[in-house]
């Protein structure tokens, strides 16, 4: 495929604006316990709170991370195998706490194309989920750019 | 040390720290957030397949870090936004230097706000994550 021709299919415009179906996670101690074993977590009250299992102690936004696994991606018709996270914002509204049972819906927000740079003629899709809590509150809005390409990347 | 609202102003440098992820660690946030992507703990395919110098650091983890140096820094006062640009892979058990800088200091709907640049820096001096994040103080 040239540089002159797009990547983005007719399919992939279609997918634009779509939203997957909402799915919950819980904010489950021992995956948070071992997240924070990952990040080599030093805040002693916080993991306190966490080993006695305190609802009412707000935790760190990371915590989210435990859910990623229904912060599910949504798949985009056409889009090349490789890629990698381009960018992520995350906007925090409110607390998070053990126990919280998040609902989560994904979404595809846009895509957008680009040629040049370290791994060439490419693609950036732009996902984005939010987080609503068990009371009906707006937790998080979580925007990601994923860039998929063809060629390798330059290791740079 | 939790830095206080009256000290900052647009050009205060965050102290800097330094964290070093080692493939246990990768391999332990790997498991923790159920996030098995080969680029991450695959040798070969990280090399062979996308390109890359070796397994890298996921994106997500370095916002941990991140969301933690703003923690340790800014205490329990609440990050209302955190954005991060990956301009660069970070490979496991490579040192990484995070640091930041207060680009804004205000009021906005009765709260103390404040706006951070913060990055990660590669042993080599470049740019791995350039970001973004915001601050309300109690």
């Amino acid at each position: 495929m040239s540089d002159d021709e797009s990547l983005i299919t007719p399919a992939m415009e279609a997918a634009v604006g779509s939203e997957g179906e909402p799915r919950q996670a819980t904010i489950d101690k021992e995956l948070v316990q071992r997240l924070m074993v990952a990040l080599d977590e030093d805040d002693d009250e916080l993991m306190a709170a966490v080993e006695a299992g305190d609802a009412s102690y707000p935790i760190p936004t990371y915590a989210l991370l435990t859910t990623s696994t229904s912060q599910r991606q949504l798949s985009v018709p056409d889009a090349p195998e490789r890629a990698l996270m381009a960018s992520d914002a995350w906007e925090v509204k409110a607390d998070i706490h053990l126990g919280d049972t998040m609902t989560i819906v994904p979404r595809i927000a846009d895509i957008q194309e680009r040629i040049g740079g370290r791994v060439g003629h490419s693609l950036f899709i732009h996902h984005e989920w939010v987080y609503t809590n068990q009371d009906d509150v707006e937790v998080a809005r979580v925007r990601r750019t994923v860039t998929h390409f063809q060629q390798q990347h330059t290791g740079e | 040390m939790t830095l206080e609202y009256d000290a900052l102003q647009e050009g205060v440098e965050l102290p800097t720290e330094h964290r070093t992820p080692t493939t246990e660690q990768v391999v332990a946030f790997c498991n923790a957030t159920g996030n098995q992507g080969p680029q991450f703990l695959d040798p070969e395919f990280a090399k062979e397949r996308m390109g890359l110098p070796g397994p890298i650091v996921p994106g997500n983890m370095k916002q941990g870090f991140l969301d933690q140096y703003l923690r340790r820094h800014f205490g329990r006062n609440q990050i209302t936004r955190l954005q991060l640009n990956h301009r660069r892979p970070d490979v496991h058990n490579v040192e990484m230097t995070i640091g930041g800088e207060v680009t804004r200091a205000y009021d906005a709907d009765g709260r103390r706000m404040v706006d951070l640049e913060i990055h990660i820096d590669n042993p080599q001096g470049d740019r791995s994550v350039r970001g973004a994040a915001s601050i309300a103080f109690d």
